[in-house]
């Protein structure tokens, strides 16, 4: 009966809203147009979006810079011309440098007057570059990779770096990173192990001279980057971290190349050239590359029925690439002989399978030149099986390649060029989008009304006409997919679906506010196709040469001959070796609870630079599960060493004598000299060390750039900045995240102890105990964090969350998964508390809310490293050469291992399998950027966990439960925290009466004289740039 | 017993194995065709109790040699357990009593209701109904988890939301309010597996000339005609069921784990006796302990089993 009124008033109040946003926006457009100095007139209130689009752009632009392609497309306009001269500056010339100490002139690699630029950290040098005329010139470097022979520790298998500035001043994006490749081959020839498979070779590093012509870092573009120079005199700097030897810097005027037509009517002979005489094909097999110029193309071995050499289920390498070879630059040579001279075809076996319907592109090149204009990206259509391509044009005519007798070589690069100008303008609708998305989280405070009606055409027309726009470039995007890919894929669909949930959008304006979700979908869509766009995985197992007119021998495997092999394959799969065998003797026996992937990594390392060290031969199994290392345990079958086993459980082995203590061995002092302090506290346990940690879990201030400053809020560096910061953030509709039972951080932050009487009982009731307890519920009840929620990362995404704390998986999650947020965040140390002498204190680390779960928790934290804690490294008592396994220890998480270990990972698996090393001397060579790095390295200063005693499990039970009594029943923290203390001290004496602590009436009997750390690792330093 | 037996009547005793034995040999092939169940009982079923039970009167830690302690773990349970007393024990009760029961009369309706679709589309409701128990914990994850989540996107917050039922989001799996209802609402969900097929298997295979008959002798309702008719002609598949949801209510025990990404549940709303072993297992290594108490368990199922052949038995016979 009362529904008319209530009615009445909602519609009532609803206008009552909508006028006031009205007014709102009428008063911020006006203060945004008067602090915008640059516009000369305000523009009509209606564009009040178009001028934040422009001012997102110039943002991003400030950031970045724009694509070489916008800029190139300017210059064209302007009519900018081709140069016509050639010059060159001497490498020796420079002018200036940020730290004269690391260049030397002098000699190297066979030449004499050369600058070698041993840079180790972010350093600069400077030219004078005389330009004799204006124009587009190209440039070409000749280097030389610095290769350290003498430091065994410092081989690294990253590219040089620089970025090149001139006057100042970038002239487009790509300019900040132009990469120097290293060349690499394999050691020939390959070995294999016992079970006969052959063992991976290891890259050797290839000094030469290379005339490199500077594109982009991808070598994105069909064509070498252009720099438009005037004539007069200009500073060129080249910035970089990593070192390099440079000879001459060239400018030359643009190259042009001719299409298949122009270079055969250059061979007037071609037409009526004679058919050659039959001869045996010449046969390139892909896995013997001659040079490669990135470590991480590896060759691979497969398993079809037609390969060469046939693998028959041994892990016989016959291939190269897959994944391992897919992003843009990457490029293989070979080499090859011809026995006489002629017109020759080329025809390759390929396998295309890992992106569905997707076609893969590859830069063709014949001693190290594009022969013609159809050889800057060759497509490579999709099939799920191996197949023969012959180098073709689009009729399916053999191109003829004419090659004279004599040494020749071949090279193939990763290229997606085709796809470009659909990559560029992915970036700008997904800044489009991402404007429109916080255009609505603005007008909209974050809250879903349904009782408010808007009128979205009559006041905010930029949004649907911002959308439509997008939607505009949305369909040539398509076009010009389909057209270069040439089938519909998934990535086709994905851009159709976004253009049809866009229509739906539109067609109802008013309703946009309501349809966040649906944005953000179609934000998500556009973006995944961001890696497929990208990433040109193509396996190669055999390239023919046959004479022109010749017909190709058979690439393909028969049916009868795809069906025996697959019985076959069958059959093999049930040999010994696919088995988690049981221990073998004589052998160091080491379990390992990560990925299959990582086992695989660890027993190649461990073959190649172990077992040849120390003669003690290793064997790594997949432990699936932890809690089978129990069960091994107690039926006498557990390893010699286990490695992956999370935070808490070393210590719990310890207890029950079933781990040994590490620091009884020698080296132990020298080898933690680069692990924090505060993460061997975990394995502590009765003045010994239980286990090392292999990765640490550290956590950051994650951040996006955009809506800060849209906001106008700086990082906070204290947890009073944080206050300062929330009511701004929760009126405009964004909060700030903090994970659920992250007690640790306040904990030490506040100078609580997790303990008191050496470990006796818990010291949370000291007056740091409470306050740190106060703080951690008052930010939930008081200050409004949301207190549960699905996934920070789909948040930080979305953009209501735009600054929040989460370990590293989020900067990889956000690195690999989320490119269209590339450039917008970043990580800044977790927030502290000021201390005495004034520096913020910002103790973090470890996961203890792990060691409450126990091994029920298990299974889902293999994965990766980092998500259950830090991850450790031990030895079981049961081992009958526990000096072997120390052995191993020491080699396992000596610096250089654990950096191989890692950029290895990431060669093979992509960026997403970045290993968070907790050696520090490894983890700072990880291919960190510097604005990465440093608020890194300041959270490791500030590293600490917790130290387990038996019970010790009982602390992040009985917190949670604190917190949730507290947070969502409303009770006083004192006493709900007093509640947690008693239960904790109980659990603790009871485990102490189990261990002999105290007797059976609970008098002490031993203390556990627990060590400390309370001051910042100053191990850190070295490795701080300034 | 041993000790009257041996001397004077050995040669009895001689006598009854000798021909124990030869009749075993006589049925040798018998005995052949059981075999392969017998063995697998006893090595997965026979053996892991009887450790279990014997393991329940000494200290393990599970890493280092067992020690006997006598009925030691059964006292501490039953003297000192707050959690087991306070939180577990009622907490199951309540948990089986809603469940079991409550996923059984559900799965006879469902499978009553089934049971009168049409033959063509029957098949796709049983596997729609059928499919959650089979899928467990993944589909678990990937459909319960965002549809509680306790922010506003959740599923079924943000549905709450709009229709204006709530004003802010309910944290559905940690707040230990709601917690046990959403872990019952989710094993509810997933509980028809093996007993509601058997029991649909019992539906359809009521004979239909009975019904005729009934009806013929002037039955009134469908109501009527499930109770007299249907269910005594299903029994045996009732028996069936019953056992299957009491073992299963009993058994499920991850679910508020799963739920609240807690272990153990907040405030130990969702602390059921299966996570009450694991806790003391699993983490706090005393096996001894936890094999005592799932020793408890095994027991309680026994009971709770005996009654409800109690119960289905004496409508047998009417």
């Amino acid at each position: 009966m009362k529904k008319p009124d209530v009615l009445k008033r909602l519609k009532q109040k609803s206008l009552a809203a909508v006028a006031a946003v009205l007014a709102l926006t009428v008063v911020t457009a006006s203060t945004v147009f008067s602090s915008a100095p640059a516009l000369e007139s305000p523009p009509p209130a209606s564009s009040a979006g178009d001028n934040a689009l422009h001012r997102m752009y110039e943002f991003i632009q400030d950031q970045l810079g724009l694509f070489y392609l916008t800029v190139r497309e300017q210059w064209r306009q302007q009519g900018v011309p081709e140069a016509k001269q050639t010059f060159a500056i001497q490498a020796v010339d420079y002018t200036a440098a940020s730290d004269e100490s690391v260049v030397e002139k002098g000699h190297y690699a066979g030449k004499d007057s050369v600058l070698i630029w041993r840079n180790n950290r972010n350093n600069w040098i400077e030219y004078e570059v005389d330009v004799p005329e204006t124009g587009l010139y190209e440039m070409v470097v000749r280097y030389h990779s610095y290769i350290d022979e003498s430091d065994e520790a410092a081989v690294t298998y990253r590219p040089a770096t620089l970025a090149f500035a001139w006057d100042g001043e970038f002239m487009f994006r790509e300019a900040r990173s132009i990469s120097f490749p290293r060349f690499y081959r394999d050691t020939k020839p390959l070995r294999f192990d016992r079970y006969g498979d052959h063992i991976r070779p290891q890259p050797i590093e290839i000094g030469r001279w290379e005339d490199r012509v500077i594109t982009d870092r991808e070598d994105s573009y069909d064509a070498p980057l252009l720099w438009h120079l005037t004539e007069g005199k200009h500073t060129l700097r080249l910035q970089g971290f990593t070192p390099i030897v440079l000879e001459e810097i060239k400018f030359r005027p643009p190259s042009t190349l001719l299409t298949y037509e122009e270079v055969l009517a250059q061979h007037p002979q071609h037409a009526n050239a004679e058919p050659q005489e039959p001869m045996e094909p010449i046969v390139i097999e892909a896995e013997e590359m001659h040079e490669r110029n990135e470590v991480s193309i590896q060759i691979l071995s497969d398993q079809d029925a037609f390969m060469s050499p046939k693998a028959n289920g041994r892990m016989i390498f016959n291939a190269v690439g897959g994944n391992r070879w897919n992003d843009g630059g990457e490029q293989v040579t070979w080499t090859f002989e011809v026995p006489k001279d002629g017109w020759y075809q080329i025809g390759l076996r390929v396998l295309n399978h890992l992106q569905s319907n997707v076609t893969s592109f590859r830069k063709i090149m014949i001693d190290g030149e594009l022969p013609f204009q159809e050889m800057l990206a060759f497509p490579i259509p999709y099939s799920n099986a191996w197949q023969q391509v012959i180098i073709a044009d689009e009729t399916g005519k053999p191109y003829d390649f004419y090659l004279e007798a004599g040494e020749h070589t071949l090279s193939m690069s990763v290229t997606y060029a085709p796809h470009k100008e659909v990559q560029v303008m992915l970036e700008e609708v997904t800044q489009e989008l991402g404007m429109v998305s916080r255009d609505l989280q603005v007008l909209t405070k974050g809250e879903d009304d349904p009782n408010r009606t808007w009128d979205i055409k009559e006041n905010f027309p930029e949004i649907p006409r911002n959308l439509i726009n997008v939607q505009e470039k949305l369909r040539t995007m398509a076009e010009l997919w389909l057209a270069h890919n040439g089938e519909k894929d998934s990535n086709y669909q994905s851009i159709m679906t976004a253009i049809s949930d866009i229509d739906d959008l539109v067609e109802d304006p008013n309703s946009i506010p309501y349809k966040k979700d649906t944005l953000s979908m179609i934000q998500s869509k556009t973006a995944s196709i961001h890696t497929q766009l990208t990433k040109k995985p193509l396996a190669l197992d055999q390239i023919v040469i046959v004479p022109k007119g010749q017909p190709f021998p058979r690439m393909t495997a028969n049916f009868w001959e795809r069906t025996g092999n697959g019985v076959m394959n069958f059959i093999r799969s049930f040999s010994e070796e696919n088995k988690l065998s049981a221990n073998e003797e004589d052998v160091l026996n080491v379990w390992m609870n990560y990925g299959r992937d990582y086992v695989t990594l660890l027993q190649e390392l461990a073959d190649q630079y172990f077992t040849p060290e120390t003669g003690i031969p290793v064997k790594v199994d997949l432990l699936p599960r932890e809690e089978l290392l129990v069960l091994a345990n107690a039926t006498g079958k557990a390893p010699d060493v286990a490695l992956g086993i999370s935070e808490g459980k070393p210590s719990e082995f310890a207890f029950r004598n079933a781990a040994i203590d590490l620091s009884q061995f020698e080296g132990f002092d020298e080898l933690i000299q680069s692990f924090a302090p505060g993460s061997l506290l975990a394995y502590y346990y009765d003045g010994g060390y239980y286990a090392l940690p292999e990765t640490l879990q550290i956590k950051m201030l994650f951040y996006r750039k955009d809506i800060l400053d849209h906001l106008d809020l700086e990082v906070p560096d204290t947890w009073d900045d944080v206050y300062e910061m929330l009511p701004t953030l929760q009126q405009n509709g964004y909060n700030f995240f903090i994970p659920t039972g992250e007690f640790l951080t306040f904990i030490y932050q506040n100078g609580a102890d997790f303990y008191a009487d050496d470990g006796l009982r818990t010291g949370l009731d000291a007056p740091e105990g409470f306050a740190a307890f106060k703080q951690v519920t008052d930010l939930f009840s008081l200050y409004g964090i949301d207190r549960q929620i699905s996934s920070f990362y789909q948040h930080f995404r979305d953009g209501d969350m735009p600054i929040g704390i989460a370990d590293l998986n989020m900067y990889l999650q956000l690195t690999v998964a989320a490119p269209e947020l590339t450039g917008w965040w970043g990580m800044a140390p977790v927030p502290g508390i000021p201390g005495e002498n004034g520096e913020v204190e910002r103790w973090s680390g470890g996961n203890i809310g792990m060691l409450s779960q126990g091994l029920g928790g298990f299974g889902n934290a293999a994965a990766s490293s980092g998500s259950g804690g830090q991850s450790s490294a031990m030895i079981m008592k049961h081992s009958p050469n526990p000096e072997w396994g120390w052995e191993f220890i020491k080699w396992w998480l000596s610096p250089q291992i654990q950096e191989q270990f890692g950029s290895e990972l990431e060669g093979f698996y992509g960026p997403e399998f970045r290993w968070n090393t907790a050696n520090l001397e490894a983890f700072a060579r990880l291919p960190w950027t510097p604005e990465e790095l440093e608020p890194l390295l300041e959270q490791w200063r500030w590293y600490k966990s917790m130290v387990n005693v038996p019970g010790s499990y009982f602390i992040p039970r009985e917190l949670n439960n604190a917190w949730n009594r507290t947070v969502l029943d409303g009770m006083n923290y004192r006493t709900s925290l007093e509640r947690a203390v008693m239960n904790i001290n109980r659990e603790l004496a009871r485990k102490q009466t189990e261990f002999g602590y105290r007797d059976e009436k609970g008098n002490v009997l031993q203390t556990f004289r627990l060590p400390e750390v309370n001051r910042p690792w100053e191990g850190v330093e070295p490795f701080a740039g300034d | 017993m041993l000790g009257i037996e041996t001397k004077p009547a050995r040669p009895v005793l001689k006598a009854r194995i000798g021909r124990l034995l030869s009749e075993i040999w006589r049925y040798r092939l018998s005995y052949l065709f059981i075999s392969p169940f017998v063995i697998a009982f006893s090595i997965f079923i026979l053996i892991p109790v009887i450790a279990a039970v014997a393991l329940g009167f000494t200290d393990f830690n599970g890493m280092e040699a067992p020690r006997w302690v006598g009925w030691k773990n059964y006292e501490y349970l039953l003297s000192q357990d707050a959690i087991f007393l306070q939180y577990a024990l009622p907490n199951t009760i309540k948990f089986a009593v809603i469940v079991g029961p409550g996923g059984y009369l559900l799965s006879f309706v469902l499978a009553w209701l089934i049971a009168q679709i049409p033959d063509q589309g029957r098949l796709w409701y049983v596997l729609a109904f059928y499919a959650p128990s089979l899928a467990g914990s993944v589909a678990m994850s990937i459909i319960w988890i965002p549809l509680l989540s306790g922010d506003r996107i959740g599923y079924l917050n943000s549905f709450l939301l709009s229709i204006g039922f709530i004003d802010e989001p309910q944290l559905w799996v940690l707040d230990t309010k709601y917690l046990m209802n959403s872990m019952i609402a989710v094993t509810l969900w997933s509980s028809m597996g093996v007993g509601f097929l058997a029991m649909l298997a019992g539906v359809l295979n009521v004979d239909k000339t009975l019904h005729e008959a009934g009806r013929i002798d002037g039955i009134g309702s469908r109501l009527q005609e499930v109770w007299l008719i249907t269910i005594p002609s299903m029994k045996p598949q009732m028996l069936f069921a019953a056992v299957m949801a009491i073992v299963g209510a009993f058994k499920a025990g991850n679910i508020g784990v799963e739920l609240s990404g807690q272990n153990p549940t907040p405030q130990y709303a969702g602390n059921l006796l299966v996570n009450h072993v694991e806790d003391f297992g699993l983490i706090r290594f005393e096996m001894g302990y936890a094999s005592a108490v799932s020793v408890v368990l095994l027991i309680i199922i026994f009971l709770a089993n005996r009654l409800s052949w109690k119960l289905f038995g004496s409508k047998g016979d009417e």
